[in-house]
């Protein structure tokens, strides 16, 4: 098991690890615009053999009126490989990227209402609130909570470690 | 004859590139009229290219081409007319036309600026370093004052590993850089500067530069890693060792950090390695990357004790993955008993006492059993213990019968026992019992497409796909190869050449697309300063097709089309070929005039919504849909093959398989040399692979027979045979080969049949030597029994008597007692009644 960040040689193996995991998928393009416009986002967990068990793809929002934040586009691990903590680390790994390339000040993703399993992962694990519904956001009709993890914290961290 | 506009329609043509530009195509169009209206320059060549060029944005690519070669006609000297060729070649994806109008345009504007750029884009994305550099250099000339020239050029001269130009120019960007105290696009220069020193191999400098400006890069895991390995390289060990501390630190997962430690602090013995991951162990407590780090190097009771830990841990824990992290461990004998022996102790300890061990204090919750059993059953499935991998996954699921897991694992072990129908079922049954996870979805799918039940995998990836669109459709536009791939697997073990070809060329345009998606980030890049992720773009593009899921597709291709060869298809068989929905002949016929009248109506539908047509936006997705029929309807089957094969020469010359798939061809082709070629190529991969072993023979018999050789390339062949054989004639050489793999089947097996081909009278000693099942291990080979089993049948080893081979298969029946090709009809119907059983208890 070993966790880094993704380079553009992986961005394959992440895309055959989102269409087997889950029903939003998107085009190689889509992964390249992610990887080559903010590098230090995203990260994957591989096993022994090189396969993409877990991958976080993130960006930065661009608009100007508001703070600069984090989103989170797309997180899976393979039911294989639970309860390992990957979706913690691989975020809190992304977050800590966000807040030092980008200063970010917060981030966000969107989760179906239904998905228990994420919402509860993101609520106690990764203390995520949620900020709004937003509905009928998914393709399928379903709504979505979109989510925001204050990242001020680790921005005071990074400050210790850079006087360091 | 060139015409000069005067005032009033040259403002008119400006107002047309500027419609154009600014994608105000309709007012584009309305300005070009009015200039064409005019008789005098209803020939205008600018014009009327532009007019096409608009044209072309709209969709209207026919008309467009039209426009533009006229307005070129009419205008040979005009840059305008040649720029607007080039953009419409591009835009047609011949690149290498494009180019050649391009540089037809500089002719009559040299320093046009936008045709330079268009130019250079092409140049890197057909990688013509050359060429693109030349044109950088131009741009550098012509606009010093913009940061892409500088950029651009020193890029350039990078690729072409001229790094001392690309350095100086880049750090002559550097110095006009204002110093700002946030500025990512800046800190993204920064690195990429500095990476281009480290590729110089300039380390010292590499290493000044970045203490000199760290403060300016806002990447810190990158400074510390470009840190770590180049005091590293050095020689500056305790700089290292302090940089992968702190980059542990910061991510205690990272295996390669930790790799990256010890390397610096040149540990060898196993003890002091040890030691130094318990360090980490005690400090990062839920990383898993140290701890199964040590369990790789300690071995013995150490190893026995450290183990212990962690699996109770996790066991105590409740965690599925524990064995897919401890399977690496497995491929050590010794290392493996230890486990073995643990976990067993842990579960007679549970059973008897309810605690992982005697002397714990606290009992353990149930579902400690539970994983412990679950262990022990995928523990026995990677030794293919079956038997006994089978018991303990039942009892995990007579323990939690709604263990979505204790299904998949089942369904997993049926696979390899080769019960593939059984396997398909409960891995259905697994789906079942979470409809919202995909993943378990996927593999139901898998194993549907593993019995050949294409329309039951395509219904059951629907539950995820797009709604409104096929799921195949839907899977395609999204590019899902592991289905696609496992789709074309399929459709060739039905022998259903043309579906399977289908999904193969899809797969490769795939890569294709891939490969053109490229394209805007040449300037993207550029604007955005993410060089370092750039320069990583086109190096993964340069060799994009050495991915897994390419040379999967291309081995199914190239099948298929050997198949092709040697079995063409006939008129009725294609018919049949392509009728999977089991109609007969005059129902097909039936069908297909109705399909026919369907058609011709659609299109005259389409003839009186052209004008509706027109206003729609043109629909990037309108590809051509391959037609499986006529992928068959090939003359040239072998060098079809020759395409797919071509990039797994290129980029995958290390897999055995290329060369062995170069062989098949080009013996189908009787191209010595190549055939040659091939077997050294695989000989200096792996002298002792069973396949290879019967090429060479193959090879050496066709050459005999050979008798119109050119001299010359008959003597290279001789001598080369002469090594590939090791200076022996062929049945002494299979012998030898035989001697020196004979404790395995596979190996027999290849020496069998070439035994047959040599001799085919020794029919005996053939049967001997394939037909043997005692090996070590050999309930590791039910792949390989299979293969005999088929090639009995089919003549590989000669003309064999059913008895032989219904004792071949009882034999293997008692071995595979599980695999369903063994197994009379009396016990086949039995495993139908567990599978029907289950239909009962599925809970949907």
């Amino acid at each position: 098991m070993n966790i880094r960040n993704a380079t553009i040689a992986d961005l394959m193996n992440m895309q055959n690890c989102n269409l087997l995991c889950l029903p939003e998928n998107y085009q190689m393009k889509y992964y390249l615009y992610h990887g080559l416009s903010w590098p230090q986002l995203s990260f994957l967990a591989e096993d022994d053999k090189g396969h993409v068990v877990g991958y976080v793809l993130a960006k930065m929002e661009e608009e100007s009126d508001e703070a600069p934040h984090g989103h989170i586009t797309s997180l899976a691990v393979r039911r294989s490989h639970r309860r390992l903590g990957l979706a913690r680390t691989l975020m809190d790994l992304s977050s800590k990227a966000m807040v030092e390339c980008f200063h970010a000040k917060y981030v966000s993703l969107h989760v179906r209402k239904s998905n228990r399993a994420a919402l509860h992962l993101y609520k106690n694990a990764l203390n995520f609130n949620i900020s709004e519904i937003e509905p009928k956001y998914y393709a399928d009709g379903e709504d979505a909570y979109a989510m925001k993890r204050n990242l001020t914290h680790l921005v005071s961290e990074s400050k210790t470690e850079e006087s360091n | 004859m060139p015409l000069q506009l005067p005032p009033k329609e040259t403002n008119l043509f400006k107002r047309v590139v500027k419609c154009y530009e600014q994608k105000q195509y309709k007012n584009g169009l309305k300005f070009a009229k009015q200039i064409l209206s005019i008789p005098k320059y209803a020939e205008h060549g600018e014009t009327l290219a532009m007019k096409g060029l608009i044209l072309n944005c709209l969709g209207k690519k026919e008309e467009a081409l039209d426009l533009v070669r006229r307005g070129l006609r009419n205008d040979l000297q005009s840059q305008v007319c040649w720029h607007v060729f080039g953009l419409l070649q591009r835009s047609e994806k011949k690149y290498d036309e494009a180019i050649k109008c391009y540089r037809n345009a500089l002719r009559w504007d040299k320093d046009n600026i936008q045709i330079l750029r268009d130019l250079s884009l092409l140049q890197i994305q057909m990688r013509d370093l050359e060429g693109y550099r030349d044109t950088r250099y131009q741009l550098l000339k012509l606009r010093p004052g913009q940061r892409a020239s500088w950029i651009g050029y020193s890029m350039a001269c990078h690729l072409l590993e001229d790094f001392d130009t690309a350095l100086a120019v880049l750090e002559e960007y550097r110095k006009t850089q204002e110093v700002k105290s946030y500025d990512y696009e800046f800190s993204e220069f920064l690195l990429y500067q500095n990476s281009v020193y480290r590729e110089a191999g300039k380390n010292k400098e590499c290493i000044e530069h970045l203490e000199k400006y760290e403060k300016q890069i806002c990447d810190q895991v990158s400074i510390m890693e470009i840190k770590a390995m180049v005091s590293y390289d050095l020689g500056l060990k305790d700089k290292a060792e302090e940089y992968y501390r702190q980059l542990i630190d910061r991510n205690p997962s990272s295996v390669n950090y930790y790799n990256g430690l010890v390397k610096v602090l040149e540990l060898n013995a196993d003890e002091t390695v040890t030691n130094l991951y318990s360090e980490f162990i005690d400090k990062y407590k839920y990383s898993h990357a140290p701890k199964l780090l040590r369990l790789q190097v300690t071995s013995g009771d150490t190893f026995k004790q450290y183990a212990g830990d962690y699996i109770r841990h996790a066991l105590h824990r409740g965690t599925p993955p524990l064995f897919l992290n401890i399977r690496p461990l497995l491929k050590d004998e010794a290392k493996a008993k230890i486990l073995e022996d643990l976990v067993l102790e842990y579960k007679s300890n549970l059973k008897d006492h309810g605690k992982l061990l005697k002397s714990d204090e606290n009992k353990e919750p149930p579902t400690t059993y539970l994983w412990t059993l679950f262990f022990l059953a995928q523990y026995y499935d990677y030794f293919r213990k079956l038997d006994i991998a089978i018991q303990y996954v039942k009892e995990v699921l007579d323990h939690t019968p709604t263990l979505i897991e204790g299904y998949s694992l089942e369904g997993k072990i049926y696979k390899h026992a080769h019960n593939l129908q059984l396997a398909a079922k409960l891995m259905d049954e697994a789906r079942s019992l979470d409809t919202a996870d995909r993943y378990i979805n996927s593999k139901s799918a898998k194993y549907q497409l593993k019995i050949n039940d294409i329309d039951k995998a395509e219904e059951t990836c629907a539950l995820f796909t797009r709604e409104g669109v096929s799921a195949i459709e839907n899977l395609n536009e999204m590019q899902c190869m592991w289905f696609q791939t496992e789709c074309a697997a399929s459709f060739l073990r039905q022998g259903k050449i043309g579906e399977a070809l289908k999904k193969c060329h899809e797969i490769d345009k795939h890569f294709t697309d891939i490969i053109e998606d490229q394209f805007d980030f040449h300037t993207y890049c550029m604007r955005k300063m993410t060089l370092k992720a750039y320069i990583s773009m086109l190096r993964m593009e340069d060799i994009l097709r050495s991915h897994p899921f390419y040379f999967k597709c291309a081995s199914l291709a190239i099948q298929c089309y050997i198949s092709l060869h040697d079995n063409p298809i006939s008129e009725i068989e294609e018919d049949t070929e392509i009728n999977s929905d089991g109609l007969t002949a005059k129902e097909l016929k039936k069908l297909k005039s109705k399909q026919r009248r369907a058609q011709k109506k659609a299109e005259e539908k389409k003839v009186d919504s052209k004008e509706t047509n027109d206003k729609k936006k043109v629909d990037e997705n309108s590809e051509p849909k391959i037609d499986p029929k006529k992928l068959i309807q090939i003359s040239d089957p072998l060098d079809q093959a020759i395409k797919f094969l071509r990039p797994l020469q290129n980029w995958s010359a290390k897999r055995i398989d290329t060369h062995l798939y170069a062989f098949d061809i080009y013996y189908r082709k009787g191209k010595f040399l190549l055939m040659l070629q091939s077997l050294k190529r695989a000989r200096n991969l792996n002298l002792q692979h069973p396949q290879l072993h019967i090429n060479i023979v193959k090879f050496a018999l066709a050459f005999k027979a050979k008798t119109d050789l050119n001299k010359a390339v008959s003597q290279v062949i001789e001598t080369e045979l002469k090594v590939l054989l090791d200076g022996m004639k062929l049945l002494e050489f299979n012998d030898n080969f035989m001697k020196r793999n004979n404790k395995s089947i596979a190996h027999q097996c290849a020496g069998a049949e070439v035994l047959n081909i040599l001799n085919p009278t020794a029919a005996d000693d053939v049967l001997k030597l394939c037909c043997s099942l005692s090996y070590d291990h050999i309930e590791r080979e039910l792949p390989t029994c299979i293969k005999t089993y088929e090639n009995l049948q089919n003549g590989i080893f000669g003309k064999v008597s059913e008895g032989v081979i219904e004792d071949y298969r009882k034999r293997c029946g008692q071995l595979f007692p599980l695999a369903t090709v063994f197994q009379d009809n009396q016990s086949v119907e039995k495993i139908n009644e567990v599978v029907s059983s289950l239909n009962k208890l599925s809970v949907k």
